[in-house]
Formats: structure tokens, C-alpha cells, sequence
């Protein structure tokens, strides 16, 4: 099995202050990898290095994606290379209606990758099976982007997105996160729609009832900077049932 | 004292930058202008030469050089003596037109129309003084394009007159369209006077005069008068816009919107003055002002006054003022799905601009006002 992503002693600072502090990764072709986590353990941090988001500074370490380095590249040549992030927070643009968001990311790929502009027929057709499977209303692709959505639209908007974008290793951080239980499935749903043998996921999470309808191949707890512990799904479960405490303890013994 | 200082000395002298509204405007280039004598007429084979096409549905008026030179209106203008210096200074240079000598081109216009007025500049000496009154009888609904083109001589100043009287219940669409070439230097007018239930909707897009300054003046006459101001600029280096906005609620239930949307890019300026005034006589009075700039660049500047003066118990009103510059998650989040980062700030950009424009009713107006502000921002 190839490694899609490698993460080898990473240590990165935000605002001078060290938040990942060696921190290692391997995530395999086909792969669902969770990474859980106290708060403020870097997780979110980690998820926008690999996007590539201003005001994060590597200061050691390196990031390898399909055996190439990762942190050279600027964040759109990131997206274009396959990589997707998924917002914790999606932000709202006036102004840029979610359709044209979509097509004009998709034709970006596309040109990268020799193609000519989706026609405009495809391009409804295809984001229109898309919407239907994340219960999306058609409305929503006339409005702007994220615009007065609620916190499970904006959600399904950044799932929405990647599976018109396709991408070959998604970063999700905290897609879970505010939503309630159907619109949990719906999203899982998507992810899951998702999975093959060339796409791996990383799912960043707080809490184990995603991964009751995401299962994951392997489970990260990140704390103080790095990965401490790593395990089957069943990790998962028993931080559910005892928190991080003893991780945090077995680590520092 | 020759024609041209006598000129100037009659409408009060240039403003300085001592004058509180006019700190922002580009001063010193009016102060180098050599002559305030009027540019003189077109020949007919000038005009001629210039190939005007009528735009399809649109009754027009062209102005060449500052004088009446045709269109199918022509025939419908009557001239009318010089007016006299306005005794509100931020607005004196208005007199300048009746000061050279130019009549004042007065329409009237009744029922539904729609009508084209063509500035044209054909780069002659002298100053361009287009000078039009539209007189909107009761009940009238009217779209007028203002579009200003071509070139001004060096030294020379597009500076217009424009004066709007709506009587009862008329209603005006009156976009404004300045397209004149890189580095020209604009000073110009509008003043509009409002009966009762009339309603009055500008769009001002200022897109490649170097350096201009539009003064306005929007009186609220008549009880229950609307009007809606929307100004949108985007400079480029080294360019300079200025606009003053002044508008008088004088009458009961009155209502007025103003917006101004302002990108400055490097070393450009951009400056909106906003000042709306609810007088005693004006209860129930409703208004509300939106400014917004943003500067993109080393060196850009963004100059933004919000004033809201009331006098008046029974008011609602509103007004803010932003400055800044593109959202760094905006554009992180955008070139996260592909889009390289020229790429997402100008469609950031556009949008901020575009909240100015939505009220543009008819989509080829809208699309020329877009291709105006484009110059690689339409994405």
C-alpha cells in the first residue's frame, strides 16, 4: 500500500507560539484516518498547514504528498494537486453565488489537468446529482457563497463542494461539528461516497458519532502537539468512555 | 483680469484645500488649468466624423466638446439665460458653465422615456461644459444613461452641469457612465430637486478619469420624495475620485439612500463625503447611508465621511462606514478550491462592488456599467 501523505516531525508555530510540535503522519492510498484531540491540541492546525493557509510557519519537518513536497506549493496548486480542506468554519462571501464558486474551482482543476471548461449543461447536470445527494436545495446554488446559511447548510456546502471537486485526499476539520443527527447521516453519507482505493480521508473530530457512519481505519489521538497514541476504531470508543487523561499519562511516563 | 480669471473670480475662486468638502479632490491640477474658456463648438463635420450610433430604444442627446451637436432630443431642448453663482460654495463651480457663456439645455420630458445623453470629447482646447436641465413632469418615469467619452486636451476638464427637477410623483433611473481616457481630469455637478412622491435612483460608476470629483446635491422637496444614491469606483494607481454627496430632507415622510462602494489600488485615492440632513420641516424622515472602501495596494488611501445631521424627533436613520482591505480568509478559502490568488481577489473584488450595482434594473446598463468597472475585475 502507498503512502498518499507523510508527515515526518512536523513542528509549526502560529502568532511565534508553538502549537505542532513533531508531529508524524502517514496516511496510506484508500484510507480513513481520524485524528482526535483535547482542544487546542493542534488538530485544526495541522489541517490548515496541509491546505497551505498563510500564518502558519514550519519550522521543522516535512510534508510529503504523492512523494512530493507538499509545503512548497501554494494553496490553490494544493487544491489543484487533489488536496481538499473542509472548513470548521466556513466563511460567507456575498457577492460570489455558490455555483460559480463551484464551476470556476472545477475548471481550474480541469485546466490543470489538460482539460477543456465543463460545459455548462454537464456542469448543472453534475451538481445537481450532488445537491440531490446531500438533500441540498437547488436555491442554494444561486445564493452566495455560504450567505446566511446555518451552521449544518454551511457543512453540507463544504461536502457539497468536494464532491464536485473530487479530490484524492480530503482534510475535513470538524465537518461533524454542530449538526444534528440527519444531517450527521447526510454528511457521512457523502464522505462515504467518496471512499476508493485511490482517495484517502483525514476526519478531524471531537467526538466518536461521526465515525459511527464514517468507520476509520485508523484512529490519531493529537495532544501537546503530536500524535501520542494511534489505533483501530476502537480507539475511538475508549476515548469516548475515559477521555484523553490517560493518553496524556501514558505519554508522559 | 483676463476672461478666465474673471471667470473663476465670479463663481467664487477655486476651492482650496482649506474648504472642509473639497480636502480630498485633486486640487492642484485645476489650479495648473491654463484657461477656463469654454472649448468651442464642433463643426458639423466633426460631429459628423464621430459616427454616433443611437442605441436602440433610447431617444438621444450627444454633447460634443460641451455643446448640443444632435441626437434625436435636439429639436425638444430650449435654451434658458445663465444661472446665476450657487450660494452653496462646495457647489460654485456649477456657475462655471453660465459663466463661459454656455445656455443652459433645457428638456422637458413627460410620460415614460427612456434617454441617452452622449458626452463626447474630441481632445480640443478648452474646457467641456455640458450643461443640461431635464424637467420631469408630474408623474413622469424616466431611465436616463449619462455617458461621458473620448479625450480631453491636455490641461483640459470635463466639468458638467447637470440639474434635475422632478415634479410630483415623477420617477428617474439615472445611471451615470464615465468612460473618458486614462488621466482625465473631471469636476462635475448634479443637482436634483424632488417633489412630492417623486423618486430618484443613481447609479454612479467612476472607472478611469485620473483624477475626478463629482459634487451632488439631492433636495427633498415634496412630502414623501425617495431617493437612492449608489456611487462604485475603482481606481487604479495614480488615480484620483472625490465625491460629495449633500442631501436635504425638507419635507414630511422623505426617504434617502446612500451607498458607495471604493476600491483604491496602489497609490490611488478614493474619497466619499456623505452628508444627509433631516430638517425640522422633515418628520418621519427615513435615511440611511452605507460607505464602504477598500484599499489594495502600498499606498492606497481610502477617505470616507459619513455625516448624518437631524433635526427632528421623528427620524429612523442609519449610517456606517468601513475600511479595509481583502479579507485574508476570503482569499484563503477561495484559493483553497483552485483559484490562484489574482484569480480570487478580483472576484472578491467584483463582489464587493457589486452590492452597489444590484439596483440596476436593466441588464445592458448593468453590463455596461460592469464592463466600465471591469478592466479585469469582471471575472
Amino acid at each position: 500500500m502507498s503512502a498518499l501523505l507523510e508527515v515526518s516531525d512536523l513542528h509549526v508555530t502560529v502568532a511565534g507560539q508553538p502549537v505542532l510540535r513533531g508531529l508524524d503522519l502517514v496516511v496510506n492510498a484508500g484510507e480513513v484516518h481520524a485524528i482526535m484531540g483535547p482542544n487546542g491540541s493542534g488538530k485544526s492546525t495541522l489541517a490548515y498547514v496541509l491546505a497551505g493557509r498563510p500564518g502558519y510557519e514550519v519550522t521543522r519537518g516535512s510534508v510529503r504528498y504523492r512523494g512530493t513536497d507538499l509545503l512548497g506549493l501554494a494553496p490553490e496548486e494544493r487544491a489543484h494537486a487533489g488536496l481538499f480542506l473542509g472548513f470548521q468554519y466556513p466563511v460567507e462571501i456575498p457577492g460570489v453565488n455558490n455555483a460559480y464558486l463551484l464551476r470556476t474551482a472545477l475548471n481550474a482543476q480541469r485546466k490543470q489537468h489538460g482539460l477543456a471548461e465543463i460545459d455548462a449543461f454537464d456542469f448543472l447536470k453534475l451538481v445537481r446529482t450532488r445537491m440531490q445527494a446531500m438533500h441540498m436545495d437547488e436555491s442554494f446554488l444561486s445564493r452566495g457563497v455560504n450567505e446566511g446559511f446555518s451552521g449544518g447548510e454551511k457543512k453540507r456546502n463544504e461536502i457539497l463542494q468536494m464532491l464536485v471537486l473530487e479530490p484524492t485526499l480530503a482534510v475535513l476539520d470538524e465537518t461533524d461539528s454542530g449538526l444534528d443527527i440527519d444531517a450527521l447521516k447526510v454528511v457521512a453519507a457523502g464522505v462515504n461516497s467518496l471512499r476508493a482505493a485511490d482517495r484517502s480521508i483525514v476526519l478531524v473530530t471531537h467526538y466518536q458519532r461521526l465515525l459511527d457512519h464514517v468507520t476509520p481505519d485508523v484512529v490519531h489521538v493529537l495532544a501537546r502537539g503530536r500524535v501520542l497514541r494511534s489505533g483501530d476504531r476502537t480507539l475511538a470508543l475508549e476515548l469516548e468512555r475515559r477521555g484523553y487523561d490517560w493518553v496524556l499519562e501514558g505519554a508522559a511516563a | 483680469m483676463n476672461a478666465a480669471a474673471s471667470i473663476l473670480e465670479r463663481a467664487g475662486g477655486l476651492p482650496s484645500a482649506r474648504d472642509e468638502h473639497w480636502q480630498y479632490a485633486a486640487l492642484r491640477p485645476l489650479r495648473s488649468v491654463p484657461d477656463w474658456g469654454a472649448a468651442p463648438a464642433p463643426s458639423a463635420a466633426a460631429v459628423a466624423a464621430l459616427a454616433i450610433t443611437p442605441t436602440a430604444g433610447f431617444d438621444q442627446l450627444w454633447f460634443v466638446d460641451g455643446h448640443l451637436a444632435g441626437g434625436s432630443l435636439a429639436d425638444a431642448v430650449t435654451r434658458a439665460d445663465a444661472a446665476t453663482p450657487s450660494a452653496d460654495r462646495d457647489f460654485r463651480l456649477a456657475a462655471l458653465p453660465a459663466l463661459a457663456r454656455l445656455p443652459a439645455n433645457v428638456l422637458a420630458v413627460a410620460g415614460q422615456r427612456r434617454i441617452e445623453v452622449c458626452c463626447f470629447c474630441t481632445g480640443a482646447a478648452g474646457m467641456v461644459y455640458p450643461r443640461l436641465e431635464l424637467r420631469l413632469a408630474a408623474d413622469a418615469d424616466v431611465t436616463l444613461v449619462e455617458r461621458h467619452a473620448g479625450r480631453l486636451a491636455t490641461g483640459a476638464v470635463l466639468c458638467s452641469d447637470f440639474r434635475l427637477q422632478l415634479g410630483a410623483g415623477a420617477k428617474l433611473a439615472h445611471h451615470r457612465l464615465h468612460g473618458l481616457q486614462a488621466g482625465a481630469l473631471v469636476v462635475d455637478q448634479v443637482q436634483a430637486q424632488l417633489a412630492a412622491n417623486a423618486s430618484y435612483a443613481t447609479h454612479q460608476v467612476s472607472a478611469s478619469a485620473g483624477q475626478s470629483r463629482t459634487s451632488t446635491l439631492i433636495e427633498l422637496t415634496g412630502r414623501g420624495a425617495r431617493s437612492s444614491w449608489n456611487a462604485v469606483m475603482n481606481l487604479r494607481a495614480g488615480e484620483s475620485g472625490d465625491l460629495l454627496l449633500r442631501v436635504l430632507h425638507q419635507a414630511p415622510a422623505t426617504e434617502s439612500v446612500s451607498r458607495f462602494r471604493g476600491i483604491a489600488s496602489a497609490q490611488a485615492r478614493a474619497s466619499c463625503d456623505a452628508d444627509v440632513r433631516v430638517t425640522a420641516s422633515a418628520p418621519g424622515a427615513r435615511a440611511q447611508q452605507s460607505l464602504r472602501g477598500l484599499s489594495d495596494g502600498a499606498g492606497a488611501s481610502v477617505n470616507l465621511r459619513p455625516r448624518l445631521t437631524i433635526d427632528t424627533d421623528d427620524v429612523q436613520a442609519s449610517h456606517g462606514a468601513t475600511t479595509g482591505q481583502l479579507d485574508e480568509q476570503l482569499l484563503f478559502y477561495l484559493r483553497s478550491r483552485g483559484l490562484d490568488l489574482a484569480t480570487a481577489a478580483r472576484l472578491l473584488k467584483w463582489a464587493f462592488l457589486g452590492d452597489a450595482l444590484t439596483g440596476i434594473g436593466d441588464a445592458a446598463i448593468r453590463r455596461d456599467a460592469e464592463a466600465l468597472l471591469g478592466g479585469g475585475l469582471v471575472p
